[in-house]
């Protein structure tokens, strides 16, 4: 590989916004560099290699941790939906029907790998969730595509979300099902790991359906608040925690109100994103 | 420009401290004239008698705090070579120019400081 291709490379993982701004300009810049360091030999190539190697590392760690700086605290609270933002998000605002195929499509791949991973031992487990998932990818995608048209060119963004998901969901769901088999009587497990499965499924799937109808979709996020209740430290699962709806125990009291309260942290720090932005100072200092 | 939605983290320029030095050395590599990216590398590595040699990443990084920070500008190239684009060149503002003097102050009263007490301990 080309040292000019590395430098391409690490260029790549700048922050988009750094490199739409600079990144041409920099990569003119060590052209011009590496033309002049060949003329002196190698071992000046080889320098600016490394030279630019560690210049690059660091710079754009720093650039992203500048970016992590400035996150707001409404921000870190909007991450609590992100599971339900690699679903409904990519729905509501691609609108695309081909990126919720792919996604409903590696949802179904990652729940193969995920029972893999997990040794799931029932036909049913293997195969109701991925063809139930690329349904409601399908779905989805539909109800995207009748309500907004398509937009194809935004299928990069959905690809890398859709591995990441495929990076970490697996390892969720391993310890996720051998939570719950743990909890439950071994002759009952896999029923128990098969409502933690579903419990996830449903709440995602409702919220890409409410969010492609463009309606609001309802919070507490019913995902979260299903999930918790299903690692609930009874450790009975989604059918027990239904069955004793009427029976809250202290933990799922707490859950309620965590929820709430994020909630309403969450609608102040949009109520304060509306106000018009100040103008950036001129006295901002890099560092 | 990136997002703009806050400012960079605060520092100790911010708070009126000292330059680190490849952010005084380009402020000074583009006092005087404006200049583009490979000819600021080359300053600073004049000014600094060879001692500091900026790489690309840490340049522009720098570059990209000190436009945020309204302390240096940017402009296309008025007359670009023959058959080259046109590049960017930055130039420093009048904020910019007034931190850099600031720091030239806060210097100097430092190194006054620092004779005079070596001559005490000296006598």
């Amino acid at each position: 590989m080309s040292t000019t291709r590395w430098y391409g490379l690490l260029l790549g993982l700048y922050p988009r916004s750094f490199r739409e701004q600079f990144g041409a300009e920099m990569t003119e810049l060590y052209r011009q560099l590496d033309r002049e360091a060949r003329n002196q030999g190698p071992f000046a190539h080889l320098i600016l290699a490394a030279r630019e190697s560690a210049g690059l590392s660091t710079g754009l760690l720093k650039e992203w941790c500048d970016r992590a700086g400035r996150l707001r605290p409404a921000d870190l609270l909007r991450a609590r939906h992100l599971p339900g933002r690699l679903w409904g998000d990519l729905v509501r605002e691609r609108d695309t029907a081909t990126g919720s195929a792919v996604l409903g499509a590696g949802l179904a791949g990652i729940f193969l790998l995920g029972m893999a991973l997990a040794q799931g031992d029932t036909l049913f487990l293997w195969v109701s969730y991925p063809v139930a998932a690329l349904a409601l990818g399908l779905l989805g995608g539909t109800l995207g595509w009748l309500r907004g048209g398509r937009q194809v060119g935004r299928g990069r963004r959905t690809a890398g979300l859709l591995l990441l998901a495929l990076l970490l969901a697996p390892s969720l769901r391993v310890v996720d099902l051998a939570y719950l088999s743990r909890l439950a009587d071994e002759g009952r497990g896999t029923s128990y790991a098969h409502a933690g499965v579903r419990a996830e499924v449903i709440p995602l799937a409702a919220e890409a359906s409410f969010a492609a109808a463009n309606r609001r979709v309802p919070r507490p996020h019913d995902g979260l608040l299903r999930t918790r209740m299903v690692h609930g430290p009874d450790g009975r699962g989604l059918l027990t925690i239904w069955q004793r709806a009427g029976d809250t125990p202290p933990y799922e009291l707490l859950v309620v109100l965590g929820c709430g309260m994020l909630a309403l942290l969450t609608h102040t720090g949009r109520r304060r994103l509306s106000r018009p932005q100040a103008e950036p100072s001129g006295n901002r200092a890099p560092s | 420009m990136g997002s703009r939605r806050s400012g960079p983290a605060k520092s100790n320029e911010a708070t009126g401290g000292p330059l680190s030095e490849p952010v005084f050395l380009i402020l000074s590599s583009v006092s005087d004239r404006p200049r583009h990216g490979y000819a600021i590398l080359s300053e600073v590595e004049q000014l600094s008698d060879g001692r500091v040699r900026l790489s690309t990443g840490t340049l522009y990084g720098a570059i990209r705090r000190l436009l945020e920070a309204g302390w240096i500008e940017r402009h296309d190239e008025a007359h670009p070579p023959t058959g080259d684009r046109p590049r960017h060149v930055y130039r420093i503002t009048r904020s910019g120019r007034s931190v850099l003097k600031r720091d030239v102050d806060r210097m100097a009263r430092l190194v006054e400081l620092g004779r005079a007490r070596f001559s005490w301990r000296a006598t």
